[in-house]
Order: C-alpha cells, then sequence, then structure tokens
C-alpha cells in the first residue's frame, strides 16, 4: 500500500533521512522506532508531503506522490497526527474537527454529523463545545486523531501518541488502533512506548542516523545486539 | 452552544441583532435630517463596507493586508472613467470594477500566498505603493494628482444624487452586499478552511486543505467587494484622486478599522467603522489637525489595549453576562 523508496532528506549540512526504504501492506501496522534525531518525525513529513525529499520518492496504492502536496496526499487517503500537536485552537473541538470531515467532499450538515460520530468513538464528545486549546494534552492528541479520522483514511500516520499519557490512557489509544486496524485502517507508528509497539506492531523499523538500521517482527527487533546498543540499552522508563 | 470569539460561526444572536440593526438602519433618513450627520452616516456605511471586505483575506484568512486601498482605487478609478470615457453608468462600472480588483487580488494572492507573518504584510504594502505610484504617475489615464471630477449629470441612473438619503441607501445597500457575502463565507466550506489555516496551515494542509485554492478565493472576493466600496464611494464624493483613494494611509485605515472592531468576526469590522469614523470626525472638527491625530492615535492604542479582541468581543462577552444575569433571575424566580 505504501512504498518508501530510496528516500534521502538533506537539510543544511546534516542529512536527517539517508537512503530509506521500506514498505507497509495494507491492514499491518508498522512501528517506527529509533532515537531521538533519528529522522522519524522527519520522514512521516516526507510521507504527507510537507517535505519534499533530496531524492527518492513514496508511492502510494501504485501511485508516484512526489508531485503531490499535503493536501492532495490526504485526499488519497493519508491521514497524520502531529507529535508537537497542532489544534486550531481558537475553534471549538467540533469545529476543529469538522474541517477534516469538508475536505472529503461532505456538506456541512454531513460534515458535522460525521464530526459528531467521530467524537463520539473516541470519546470527545463532551467536549464537542469546548475550545480546543482549553483541551488539556492528552485530550488534545486524541483531538488529533480525531481530525485525521475524519478526513476517511486509508493509511494514518500517528506521531508519538502514547507521550504524556497514562497506562490507562495507552491501554485505550492501542485498543483503538487496533479496533481501527480491523475496520481495515493501515497504521505508520512512531513511538518511544517500547512495550506499547511491540504489543500492536506486526513489523518495526529501527532508525538510527537517518538510516534504517533493522526491519523484522517485534520479537526479532528487540533481540538484535545493534537495536539494544543504540537503543535498548539506554533504560526505557525514562524515555 | 458555546462558541470561540474566533469561531467561524457567529452566535445565532449576532443575526437576529444583524436583522434588528438593519431594520434601523433603514429608518435613519427619515428620522435623521441633519446634512453634517447623514454625511457622517454615509461615509461610516463604506468604511464598514470596506473593513467587511478586507476581513475576509485579513481577518478569515489572517492574511494581514496592507494594501487594501489599491483595490479601493481600482473600484473608484474603474467606474469613474468608464462613466466619463464611455459614458456607462456606474451601477454597471461598479461590476467592472469588481472583475477587475479580483483578478488583480487573485494575481496577488498567488504571488503571496507562500509569504508568512511579516513578509506578506511587507508585500501587500508595496503591492499598494505600486498601484499608488502608477495612480500619479499614469496621467493619460487618470489624469494623476489632478483627479478627476464626476460631473453631475444624469442622476440616478448614474449613481448620481441630489438627495443624501439616496446615497445612505446605496451605502446600505453595499454594507448588506458585504456583510451578506462574508456571512455566506463565514458559514461555508471555505470559511472553515480559511480559519483552519490561519490557525495552523501545516494541520490543515495535512487535513485535505488546499492552502492556494482557498487564500486565492478569499484574496479575488475580499479585493472585488473593496472595489465595489470604491465605486459608491466615487459616486458618493464626486471626485477622486490619487490620496483619497489608493494612498497607504487608507489602507492602514482599512486595517484598523477591521481590527479595532474585531478581525476574524463578520460583524466586528461594521462594528470597527462605526467606532473609528466618526471618533475620527469628531476629533477632527474639535481640535482640528495635528491634535487630533495626536487623541486619535491614543484612543486606538487604548481601544486596541483594553479590548486586543477587538470591540466585538466585548460585546458578546457582555451579551453573555447578561444571558447568564436573566437566567440566573429566572431560576431565583422560578
Amino acid at each position: 500500500m505504501l512504498e518508501v523508496r530510496n528516500v534521502t532528506v538533506d537539510f543544511v549540512g546534516l542529512r536527517a533521512v539517508d537512503h530509506v526504504s521500506f514498505a507497509a501492506e495494507k491492514g499491518q501496522i508498522v512501528g517506527l522506532i529509533g532515537p531521538n534525531g533519528a529522522g522519524k518525525t522527519t520522514l512521516f513529513n516526507v510521507v504527507s508531503g510537507l517535505i519534499r525529499p533530496t531524492s527518492g520518492s513514496v508511492v502510494f496504492e501504485g501511485q508516484d506522490l512526489s508531485r503531490l502536496g499535503p493536501a492532495d496526499r490526504n485526499r488519497k487517503g493519508i491521514g497524520r497526527t502531529f507529535q508537537v500537536v497542532k489544534p486550531f485552537g481558537g475553534l471549538t473541538v467540533l469545529d476543529n474537527v469538522v474541517v477534516g470531515a469538508l475536505t472529503r467532499g461532505q456538506g456541512l450538515v454531513e460534515a458535522r454529523q460525521t464530526a459528531r460520530a467521530t467524537l463520539q468513538r473516541l470519546r470527545l464528545d463532551r467536549f464537542a463545545d469546548t475550545i480546543a486549546h482549553s483541551l488539556p494534552l492528552a485530550l488534545r492528541k486524541r483531538l488529533e486523531v480525531a481530525r485525521a479520522l475524519a478526513t476517511g483514511p486509508k493509511l494514518m500516520l500517528l506521531d508519538e501518541m502514547m507521550g504524556g499519557l497514562n497506562p490507562t490512557e495507552v491501554n485505550e489509544t492501542l485498543s483503538l488502533i487496533q479496533e481501527l486496524n480491523a475496520e481495515g485502517l493501515t497504521f505508520l507508528v512512531i513511538e518511544h512506548n517500547m512495550s506499547a509497539i511491540m504489543r500492536i506492531a506486526e513489523k518495526v523499523l529501527v532508525l538510527n542516523q537517518g538510516a534504517v538500521l533493522v526491519e523484522g517482527p517485534p520479537a526479532v527487533v528487540t533481540r538484535d545486539e545493534q537495536v539494544i546498543s543504540v537503543y535498548l540499552g539506554e533504560p526505557i522508563e525514562s524515555a | 452552544m458555546r462558541i470561540s470569539d474566533a469561531s467561524p460561526i457567529s452566535p445565532a444572536g449576532a443575526r437576529i441583532a444583524a436583522a434588528a440593526a438593519l431594520v434601523l438602519l433603514l429608518c435613519v433618513p427619515l428620522v435623521v435630517r441633519d446634512i453634517y450627520r447623514l454625511d457622517l452616516g454615509i461615509t461610516v456605511l463604506i468604511w464598514a463596507s470596506l473593513a467587511t471586505a478586507w476581513n475576509i483575506s485579513g481577518g478569515f484568512a489572517g492574511g494581514l493586508s496592507l494594501g487594501h486601498a489599491a483595490f479601493f482605487g481600482v473600484g473608484a478609478y474603474t467606474s469613474t472613467l468608464l462613466f466619463l470615457r464611455l459614458g456607462i453608468t456606474p451601477w454597471i462600472g461598479i461590476f467592472a470594477g469588481a472583475v477587475l480588483a479580483a483578478m488583480l487580488g487573485a494575481l496577488l494572492g498567488v504571488i503571496t500566498f507562500r509569504l508568512k507573518g511579516p513578509f506578506f504584510v511587507l508585500a501587500t504594502l508595496a503591492f499598494g505603493i505600486v498601484v499608488h505610484i502608477i495612480n500619479v504617475n499614469w496621467r493619460g489615464l487618470t489624469r494623476g494628482a489632478a483627479g478627476l471630477l464626476l460631473p453631475f449629470r444624469g442622476g440616478p441612473q448614474n449613481m448620481l444624487f441630489l438627495n443624501l438619503w439616496a446615497y445612505w441607501y446605496t451605502g446600505l445597500g453595499l454594507l448588506v452586499l458585504t456583510v451578506g457575502v462574508s456571512m455566506g463565507i463565514e458559514r461555508s466550506r471555505l470559511g472553515y478552511y480559511l480559519v483552519a489555516l490561519r490557525e495552523d496551515e501545516d494541520a490543515a494542509r495535512s487535513l485535505g486543505v488546499r492552502v492556494v485554492r482557498s487564500k486565492v478565493i478569499a484574496a479575488a472576493v475580499s479585493a472585488a467587494l473593496a472595489a465595489c466600496a470604491g465605486s459608491v464611494y466615487a459616486a458618493f464624493i464626486q471626485y477622486i484622486d490619487p490620496d483619497s483613494t489608493t494612498q497607504f494611509e487608507l489602507s492602514v485605515q482599512i486595517a484598523l478599522v477591521a481590527i479595532v472592531g474585531g478581525m476574524g468576526t463578520t460583524f466586528g469590522p461594521v462594528l470597527g467603522a462605526a467606532i473609528v469614523i466618526p471618533l475620527g470626525e469628531m476629533l477632527r472638527a474639535r481640535l482640528g489637525g495635528g491634535a487630533a491625530l495626536v487623541v486619535y492615535g491614543f484612543l486606538l492604542m487604548v481601544i486596541v489595549l483594553t479590548a486586543p479582541n477587538g470591540a466585538i468581543a466585548g460585546v458578546r462577552l457582555l451579551v453573555r453576562r447578561l444571558r447568564r444575569l436573566i437566567d440566573s433571575r429566572r431560576k431565583a424566580d422560578a
């Protein structure tokens, strides 16, 4: 479904992503892990179209996306959240989600219905009329997901959803991801919470200094010595 | 339902209040017989329309333009020149001006949509100055600083009236048009997209909002409406020159009126015009020239500091408190 082909991103004096290739099949949950600065979020920005890669390409459902901007990629079916949440702060939670529903071509009335249903699904419906910037962080993260879901994506990119969540919230988020996945939504998930990613991911990609270090099923990756030395060697609890 | 002061949807109460205000405004010429006041009133109507037009790109989309006098000028000159040179009535000329301004606005939108913050402001400012310079120097077309005088001939069919009340209703028609378009956008898909882009462009794009299309449409509509205000202004004053139509100070004043009233809201710019224009006029009449400007500037600072979200936010707060008070009274009674 998604193919990242030999993508390299150079910032001034820094290679953020270094010849990265991988694929995600329809219905998969793919985990993306690696130390800070490994290039995970940059890779997300390349896939969602916010950054043009220096070289390489992104193919989605057989189509090369290189010429498409973020809006058109979303309309093709790629939804994403941001690690540093970006709510439309002055709008109500409902209106935030309405924006997502509108871009898939729904009229205002229908978009409001979709938005309400999405909020209900994420148990945000109580906050429908709250101004987005006054929500606590955990809920703002959920709002990111709600907004992206309302666009009706086929592939969802989640950028560190679990950071700052308590164990109950982490479990809730995991079961939501699995529920949506069971309905056919494909996931690409950046996560620092290792135990969380191991529970849901079918395949894990470890990035280090912009390059893919290891790729494989979670059980294999966690036993890999390279991975242990660059990443897991750090105390996970503090991450 | 609680609604944010920045929400793209005005509270339902605002529309009822607007309808009531419209009825009152329709009655004004029947009550106000004083020529000076009616004249001032018409100026307020034109400024309210102009600020409302500005607000569509400046407020909803968040692109603070300091070049809108250019569109006002294009409207004023197009309808006036068509009338003087070809004898085409300003009632038609106003549309020609709007179309021309829309194209210019769209062009500016295409050039500037990528620019953020001060860079966008500077680009619009430069655009306004360029148009002003062209206006001053293209004497063959605009007669430059000498300006254009509209000879009084023809009457109503040429938007030239003997009675002030007719201008009042023309101005009111203009205001209904601009506010109507603004309300339409506020409650539309485009309105949501513009506000989303203003709040966070990357997030909006990632949700499928097309930046160029949304911003260019907003810029074109905003420019077209500003041009309509220009045509009505020219017919009202019957004399236009670069200083009264395309000057930089005018662009600043347009933005100022909208900001004082509350940018990003439909009724804020109208309220802003109702405050700022009479205030400036009063001060000029009482204090004259320099002193008036000093006090004017000072008062504007006070207004902006005490109501950073515009006067409309204060009104909304007041209404909310009144409602709460009435509710609690009712509960106490029951």
